[in-house]
């Protein structure tokens, strides 16, 4: 272009409020959207990009990004949790089916790190990716640490954590299991063997309350009796089992142990219902498998007979949480209460072992803590790092994943004395409007199959069954691409208002003279990119569909002389099919030799040029399939679609093909693309 | 704005079938709004005549470009090199457009892609409509604001004529009648009187009957060196 200047996409673009939120800045998004697409391959590199356990992380994560997701304002969040999971089923990553390679070691470097947990494993992922030789040093005669002890196997089941794990050590980490730091190995020699050290042991230790009574028979930590329940080892408990604590761990616990016969397992914690720190879903699946929860109640002493366990004593908890948020719990005295049991199992919160450190120089703090600068994520000898949950405290999973990417880059920087590379702080969009989310089409969020409730107990079989590929390509299909919209070229807009006209969601607006499309409403379906007779605008999201458009269409220029009938393209609707998921094209097979199909977003996505351009590549016939008036996922790209396509018509004529070369099929959701490829081409 | 609509692809197709190398020009001002010339349209039209050739087995070179006005010498300066590589250009600007560039690059042959239609205005998305005649002498102060030049198929002064029914024209259905519409607009404003008062017939000296029109202003001018 003569004359005029490009602008570039403004630097302050906001992020989706699934990416903000995610600890490791997963661009869910654009996961989402590839699998829209079905680009499950491309989808698993996204994932992979910041998440080295997606088989792991798509079973159990707390999914902040769900709770962010602003799809909520409209109906329920995106199951993007469900999808990472769906991906790594999907391509086998999870079964082991996919090998990754390992990296040259390079820098002569050599990172020691302690604990084979979420934090360790991914802080030794990015290292070993950067040439480093790393070796992981784990106390368990297998690594994973809570996410394989802590975590039960119908949550997560131990060949999918393999899988995981087994991928991250082919890049070329050593591990060394049943290694013991402080008795098999001294922590001075680990030291010296390593340029540097990641201490990242996480809270393996569970804590206890010292109640009257805490020494009788039957009073057990639940730390050792989930690594029995994940080792398969043979536990020796009652039959009436109270277990103390209102978190995950104790909802795992509980629900674990359920699992073993006919068992009577209760829960009491300190919280209210509603106060409680387990996750909603974990409760409501707990109550399902039968384990009473009583909250609002404080244990006050164990009762026992003969040395053995025999209830517990409770008075109400009135408040937990002072006015500061504090943890301050307090109780009506006079409101008490004994439930029977034979076994009473603490699920009170965990902490860390650092004995190990005793004469190593590395500080502890007076409550006995890791002296640890989260800035350098250096403890108080500068090789000596530490990340996860024994700096954090208690979190999630995916947030030790973030801690182990932030000490890899703090070793990486101090390795090479340059400044380290943070993941960056996002800001979010900013919630969605009322007026926009009231325009967007209700669809209910599809949620996983799972073993019937009175199925489970039986056994430790995993719980939720995965997606199946028309759940995952409709669940992806509700996501409402924040962020992805259009941005407009100041320099070529003619701030003629077709943006303004066209758009059916009321998004764009002239701001001085030129076109302006506010990141935070746009639903990014590229209407007025194809609209748009200056070609101004550009719309991410649409960006990359094209791209499969224009990959399309490359094939085709590589040549293309089909026997079995006239060289057709299709551009089918990604909303109004679900390709890999149709039963019938099973029927048929495959696509003809003569037919290719490229999805596109929506095909009022297309412009004029783009439906030529197949002609000029070899295309004899071109169909599109366009949603009927009752559904467009964009409200009006269906009317828009057949309107240009008309316009189209009169230009094949103009050059002798003929407008009936270009043909439009009305579809349904339920249309199977493959009969109309069988019936019509 | 100017609105133009471009010409039937068969007939650009005839005017530079023979040329193996063309580049198609377009205007990123009043062309590209009105969805004619701009640089959708221009990329458009040139992939039709590339598909065109190919069923024709003819070879043709086609490239694109764009000039944010190709009424102005300095915009259209840049494409000399690429207007110098081809045999033939098509210009989807408007007239005015096509014969800058046709004088620019003379002898350059310079094929115009449109029609160049009229001053209007959209009505709405896809319609267009002439509103202003360029008659160099404007009567609109005493017409309610509505032309009669233009809008009129007679451009009366003193209208309506007698085929003027139920306010429409009588040249076709759709056409609204300009004196029934400069009447209502008037009564509106109560000044309806000014409908009464007879106009003397038209100079139209300023408008196309005095030859090429021509504005000068030297206020504004820039002495060149000699």
């Amino acid at each position: 272009m003569t004359n005029i200047s490009h602008n570039k996409l403004p630097t302050d673009w906001p992020v989706p409020p699934c990416q903000a939120a995610c600890p490791v800045n997963t661009d869910a998004r654009r996961y989402v959207a590839l699998i829209a697409q079905e680009r499950y391959k491309e989808a698993l590199d996204v994932i992979m990009a910041t998440n080295p356990l997606p088989s792991v992380i798509g079973r159990i994560c707390a999914h902040p990004c769900e709770s962010a997701c602003r799809r909520a304002q409209v109906d329920e969040p995106i199951a993007i949790c469900h999808l990472k999971r769906f991906v790594a089923d999907k391509l086998g990553y999870s079964d082991g089916e996919i090998k990754v390679e390992s990296v040259e070691k390079t820098t002569g470097k050599s990172i020691g790190i302690i604990g084979a947990g979420p934090s360790g494993l991914t802080a030794a992922s990015d290292l070993a990716r950067r040439g480093h030789a790393v070796t992981i040093y784990e106390k368990h005669p297998l690594p994973g640490g809570m996410l394989r002890y802590g975590i039960l196997d119908y949550r997560l089941p131990p060949d999918v954590l393999d899988s995981d794990i087994n991928n991250i050590l082919a890049l070329g980490i050593e591990l060394k299991t049943g290694i013991e730091i402080g008795s098999t190995i001294s922590f001075k020699q680990v030291a010296t063997d390593h340029d540097a050290i990641i201490i990242a042991v996480g809270l393996s230790v569970g804590r206890s309350i010292p109640l009257p009574g805490v020494d009788l028979d039957g009073v057990h930590s639940c730390v050792p009796i989930l690594e029995a329940v994940n080792e398969g080892r043979q536990i020796d408990l009652g039959s009436d089992i109270i277990v103390i604590g209102g978190g995950n761990v104790a909802v795992d616990t509980a629900r674990s142990l359920r699992r073993f016969g006919e068992r009577t397992v209760k829960m009491v914690c300190l919280e209210a219902k509603d106060e409680m720190p387990a996750h909603d879903w974990e409760i409501a699946d707990a109550i399902a498998e039968g384990v009473e929860i009583h909250c609002s109640w404080g244990p006050d002493s164990i009762v026992g007979e003969h040395g053995r366990v025999k209830g517990l004593e409770f008075k109400e908890a009135t408040c937990v949480f002072d006015n500061d948020g504090r943890f301050n719990p307090q109780f009506n005295e006079s409101n008490r209460h004994i439930l029977t049991a034979d076994t009473v199992v603490m699920a009170v919160g965990q902490g860390s072992d650092l004995s190990f450190l005793k004469g190593s120089g590395v500080r502890l703090t007076e409550r006995g803590l890791l002296d640890f600068d989260r800035a350098t994520m250096q403890t108080s000898e500068p090789t000596v790092f530490a990340t996860g949950e024994v700096v954090t405290g208690p979190g999630a999973a995916i947030s030790a994943m973030a801690g182990g990417h932030r000490a890899a880059a703090a070793v990486e920087a101090h390795l090479t004395g340059e400044a380290p590379v943070f993941q960056e702080e996002l800001t979010p969009v900013e919630s969605l409007p009322s007026w926009m989310a009231s325009q967007i089409w209700e669809t209910p969020r599809r949620w996983m199959p799972r073993i019937p409730e009175e199925e489970r107990l039986q056994d430790f079989s995993e719980v939720e069954l995965g997606y199946t590929e028309l759940d995952a390509l409709r669940e992806s299909q509700r996501c409402l691409s924040c962020t992805a919209g259009a941005t407009v070229d100041d320099a070529k807009c003619a701030g003629c208002l077709t943006c303004v006209r066209v758009c059916p969601y009321g998004v764009p607006e002239i701001q001085g003279d030129k076109a302006y499309m506010d990141p935070s409403t746009c639903q990014s379906c590229g209407f007025c990119a194809s609209e748009c007779p200056a070609d101004a605008i550009s719309v991410k999201l649409t960006g990359e569909h094209l791209l499969e458009l224009q990959t399309g269409i490359d094939a085709l220029e590589a040549g293309w002389s089909p026997s079995s009938g006239p060289a057709t393209v299709g551009f089918v609707c990604q909303f109004g099919h679900a390709w890999g998921a149709d039963a019938a094209f099973d029927a048929v097979s495959k696509l003809p030799e003569h037919v290719r199909v490229v999805r596109v977003l929506c095909p009022a996505r297309l412009a004029p040029l783009d439906i030529l351009r197949a002609f000029e590549d070899g295309a004899e016939r071109v169909f599109l399939t366009v949603c009927g008036k009752d559904y467009c996922h964009y409200k009006s790209g269906n009317g828009l679609a057949e309107r240009r396509l008309a316009y189209v018509r009169t230009l094949l004529d103009g050059v002798g093909i003929g407008g009936d070369k270009l043909v439009s099929y009305q579809i349904t959701q339920e249309t199977s693309l493959a009969r109309i490829i069988e019936e019509q081409l | 704005m100017i609105i133009a609509e471009q010409k039937p692809v068969k007939e650009i197709i005839e005017l530079t079938k023979e040329h193996k190398k063309l580049l198609v020009v377009g205007c990123g001002s009043c062309v590209t709004i009105c969805f004619a010339g701009g640089e959708r349209e221009t990329r458009t039209l040139a992939s039709a005549l590339s598909l065109a050739a190919g069923r024709e087995k003819r070879k043709l070179k086609i490239e694109t470009d764009m000039a944010l006005r190709q009424c102005e010498w300095e915009f259209i300066d840049g494409l000399a090199e690429k207007v110098d590589a081809v045999d033939a250009v098509v210009s989807t600007a408007c007239g005015v457009g096509v014969q800058l560039m046709a004088e620019r690059f003379a002898p350059k042959l310079v094929l115009p892609g449109l029609n160049t239609s009229f001053m209007g205005l959209p009505v709405e998305q896809g319609v267009w409509v002439e509103n202003c005649g360029g008659c160099g002498h404007c009567v609109l102060a005493y017409t309610g604001g509505i032309c009669p030049i233009a809008r009129c198929a007679k451009s009366m002064l003193n209208g309506p004529c007698g085929g003027s029914q139920d306010g429409k024209c009588e040249v076709a259905a759709d056409i609204d009648c300009a004196w029934h519409e400069i009447y209502v607009r008037l009564k509106s404003q109560d000044r309806l009187e000014l409908i009464t008062e007879l106009k003397p017939a038209k100079d139209w000296s300023s408008s196309r009957d005095g030859g090429q029109r021509k504005i000068v202003r030297d206020d504004l001018k820039i002495p060149r060196p000699e």
